[in-house]
C-alpha cells in the first residue's frame, strides 16, 4: 500500500447544547504515513479529544470522511468496523480511568484479542506476557489490578492495551499530561521506540509543545476547531507563521534559564472565544495584536505559504522572509 | 482469596452488621430444621388451644385458637418468608438491573420509554399496587413472589441506570467500544461488575422489604393459604390480642428481628463494598 495509512478530510463535528450548537471542530484535513508522528497542539477546549474521539469512530462525524489504509470508516456500521478497529488503537489520556478497575492487568490486555478471536487461551496468555516486557513491565503484572500500579506504569499498560492488535495507526490523546513529570520521559521513549520500531503512523494530541518538539516530524496547530498552522515541526518550532503558534511557542518555557530570561515576552491576551458564537473572520482575530480589518470580517483559508500551510491573512508571499511578522506588537 | 479477606474484614468492622448476619443465620436455620424438627403440618392441630408459652415442655412457644403448635409455626414461617423475600428479590433485582441497564446504555428514546415505564410503576403505592396483583391472581407462593418483585424493580433500575451512565463516559468503556467489544459483552464485563456493590446492597434491604410485604399480605388474608406464614399467624391471633397477646407477640417480634437483621446486612455491606465512603 502507498498512500497514508490515516486520511482525515474535511472533517466536522458539532454538539447541541443548552445555548446553541458547539462547533468541536471543522474542516479538518491531514493525513499520517507509515512511520509517521502527526502531532496536533492546541489550547484545552479547542477540539482536540473530540476530534480524536471522531477519528477513532467513538462518536460520528458530522461531515468528512476518515480513512483507514485507504478504507473510508466515516459511515461503516459497527459490525462492518469491527475488523478495521484492529489497524488502529488508542491511548488514552488518563490512565486512571482507562483501565477497569475490576479486571487484572492480564485479563484487560487479553480482552482485544478475545473480541477479535485471536488465539487460543494459552496462545494468548504468552501475547499478554510478551506485550507487558515490551512495556517494561515483569510479566507478573497480568495478575494484579490497575490499582497496584502508579500512574506510569498504567500507561504502560495502556499502550500494551492498544499494541495488542498489532495496529498500523496509534491515536495518543495527550499521553503524558496526567502524569508526573520525572515519569513523562519515561513513556515518551517507550512511545518513540515503538513507533519507530514498529513503523506507526501516529497522530499524538498535546498541549504541552516540550513534548511534541521531542516527539513530532509535523506539526498541526489547532485553534478554535480549526486546523491554522501545520508543516514539518522543525520548521514550525524555528519559524512560525501563525499568530497563535507564535503566541504558543512564546508561552512554552524553553529549559535554558539563560535563553529564557533573554527572550521575549508575548503574552496571549484574553480567553479563547466561546465555540457557540466563534468570532466572525478569523477566530483568534480578538487575541491577535496583528489583527487588522479584514481579519474581523474575511475567514483566512487554510493556503500554503512556503513549506508549510497557515490560515492567516498577514501571513502572505512564497519566500521565507515575508512569513516574519513584524515582531514586538505594537502596545495598545 | 485475599480480596475475599479484606471484605470480611471490613464487614466484621461494623459490630451491629455482625450481629445482623447471625439472626440472618439463625433465622436461615430455623427454616432448614422446620421439615426435621416438625415434619407435620403446621396447621395440624395438635394439642390443648391457648397453651402459653413454656406451659408445656411439648409446646414450648404455646398453641394458639386451634391447637396449632406456633413454634412449628415459627419454624415454616421461616421457610416461607425466606423463600419468598428471596426469590421475589432476585426477580425485583434482574427486572431492574434489565431495564436500568438497557435504558441506561442506550439512552436516548430507550431510555425516554423505559424511564416513563419506570415512572408508571413507581408513582403507584406499591403494597396497594401488590395487593391488587395477588387478588387478581388468587394467592399464591408464586403469585406473592410475583407481585412484589413487580411492584419493587423501579428503584433497582433507577440505581443501576444511573451508575451506567456514571460508567459509560469513562475512558475504560470508551477503550472496549474502541476495540470493538459488543455491547452485550461490554455491559456483562464491564458495567455490571462495577455496581455490583450498591445492587447487593439493595438486594440485601429487598429482601427484609419482601418479607414485611408478604407478612402484611397474609395479614390481610391474601397469603397462600397451603402454607404457614408469620403474617398468617398474627393476622389469625388479632381477635385475641387482650386475652392471647404471645399469639400476635410472637410472630412480630420474629418479624422484627429478621427485618432489622436483614437491614443491618445491607449496612454492613454497604460499608464492606465501598470502602472510601468509610475509613475506619
Amino acid at each position: 500500500m502507498t498512500g497514508p495509512m490515516l486520511a482525515v478530510e474535511g472533517l466536522a463535528k458539532s454538539y447541541r447544547a443548552s445555548r446553541g450548537t458547539v462547533r468541536a471542530f471543522e474542516d479538518v484535513s491531514f493525513a499520517v504515513a507509515a512511520g509517521e508522528t502527526v502531532a496536533l497542539v492546541g489550547e484545552s477546549g479547542c477540539g482536540k479529544t473530540s476530534l480524536a474521539k471522531t477519528i477513532y469512530r467513538l462518536q460520528d462525524a458530522d461531515a468528512g470522511s476518515v480513512r483507514l489504509a485507504g478504507t473510508d470508516i466515516t459511515r461503516l456500521s459497527r459490525r462492518a468496523l469491527r475488523p478495521h478497529r484492529r489497524l488502529m488503537q488508542m491511548v488514552f489520556q488518563d490512565p486512571y480511568a482507562s483501565l477497569n478497575p475490576r479486571l487484572t492487568v492480564g485479563r484487560i490486555l487479553e480482552e482485544p484479542l478475545i473480541v477479535h478471536g485471536i488465539g487460543d487461551r494459552a496462545g494468548r496468555q504468552g501475547q499478554v506476557r510478551r506485550a507487558l516486557e515490551r512495556v517494561g513491565l515483569a510479566a507478573a503484572a497480568a495478575e494484579r489490578h490497575p490499582h497496584q500500579f502508579s500512574g506510569g506504569q498504567r500507561q504502560r499498560i495502556g499502550l500494551a492495551r492498544a499494541l495488542m492488535l498489532e495496529p498500523g495507526v496509534l491515536l495518543c490523546d495527550e499521553p503524558v499530561s496526567a502524569l508526573d513529570v520525572s515519569v513523562q520521559a519515561q513513556v515518551l521513549n517507550l512511545l518513540a521506540g515503538v513507533q519507530e520500531e514498529r513503523r506507526l503512523a501516529m497522530l499524538f494530541i498535546s498541549h504541552d509543545l516540550g513534548v511534541v518538539r521531542h516527539m513530532a516530524d509535523r506539526v498541526l496547530v489547532m485553534y478554535l476547531g480549526r486546523i491554522v498552522e501545520s508543516g514539518p515541526a522543525r520548521r514550525i518550532f524555528a519559524r512560525p507563521a501563525h499568530p497563535y503558534t507564535r503566541a504558543l511557542l512564546a508561552a512554552a518555557p524553553v529549559p535554558d534559564p539563560d535563553v529564557e530570561a533573554a527572550r521575549p515576552r508575548e503574552i496571549l491576551q484574553g480567553d479563547p472565544p466561546s465555540p457557540i458564537d466563534p468570532p466572525p473572520g478569523c477566530g483568534f482575530h480578538p487575541r491577535c495584536a496583528f489583527a487588522e480589518a479584514r481579519c474581523r470580517t474575511e475567514r483566512p483559508p487554510l493556503r500554503t505559504v512556503g513549506d508549510r500551510r497557515v490560515a492567516c491573512h498577514r501571513a502572505t508571499g512564497d519566500d521565507e522572509a515575508s512569513l516574519r511578522l513584524p515582531f514586538a506588537p505594537q502596545p495598545h | 482469596m485475599k480480596a475475599l479477606a479484606g471484605f470480611a474484614r471490613r464487614y466484621a468492622r461494623n459490630r451491629a452488621a455482625v450481629l445482623g448476619l447471625v439472626l440472618v443465620a439463625i433465622v436461615a436455620a430455623m427454616a432448614l430444621a422446620a421439615p426435621i424438627l416438625y415434619p407435620e403440618s403446621p396447621w395440624e392441630m395438635v394439642g390443648r388451644p391457648l397453651l402459653r408459652p413454656f406451659q408445656n415442655p411439648e409446646f414450648p412457644l404455646g398453641t394458639d385458637a386451634l391447637g396449632r403448635d406456633v413454634a412449628a409455626g415459627i419454624l415454616h414461617g421461616a421457610s416461607v418468608s425466606l423463600t419468598i423475600g428471596i426469590v421475589a428479590t432476585v426477580v425485583s433485582v434482574v427486572l431492574g438491573t434489565l431495564v436500568g441497564a438497557v435504558g441506561g446504555w442506550y439512552g436516548g428514546w430507550i431510555d425516554d420509554a423505559l424511564g416513563r415505564l419506570t415512572d408508571v410503576f413507581q408513582t403507584m403505592p406499591f403494597f396497594v399496587f401488590a395487593l391488587a396483583l395477588v387478588a387478581i391472581l388468587s394467592p399464591s407462593v408464586g403469585t406473592i413472589i410475583f407481585a412484589i418483585g413487580i411492584v419493587t424493580w423501579p428503584p433497582v433500575a433507577r440505581l443501576v441506570r444511573g451508575e451506567f451512565l456514571a460508567l459509560k463516559s469513562r475512558d475504560f468503556v470508551q477503550a472496549c467500544l474502541g476495540i470493538g467489544m459488543s455491547d452485550a459483552r461490554i455491559i456483562a464485563t464491564q458495567l455490571l461488575p462495577n455496581c455490583a456493590a450498591p445492587i447487593i446492597v439493595t438486594a440485601s434491604i429487598k429482601v427484609a422489604t419482601a418479607i414485611l410485604t408478604e407478612s402484611s399480605l397474609a395479614f390481610l388474608g391474601l397469603g397462600d393459604p397451603n402454607v404457614m406464614s408469620w403474617g398468617t399467624m398474627i393476622g389469625q391471633a388479632r381477635d385475641l390480642l387482650r386475652t392471647a397477646w404471645y399469639l400476635t407477640a410472637i410472630p412480630g417480634v420474629v418479624i422484627l428481628l429478621t427485618v432489622m437483621a436483614l437491614n443491618l446486612v445491607g449496612e454492613g455491606l454497604n460499608d464492606a463494598l465501598n470502602p472510601r465512603l468509610k475509613p475506619r
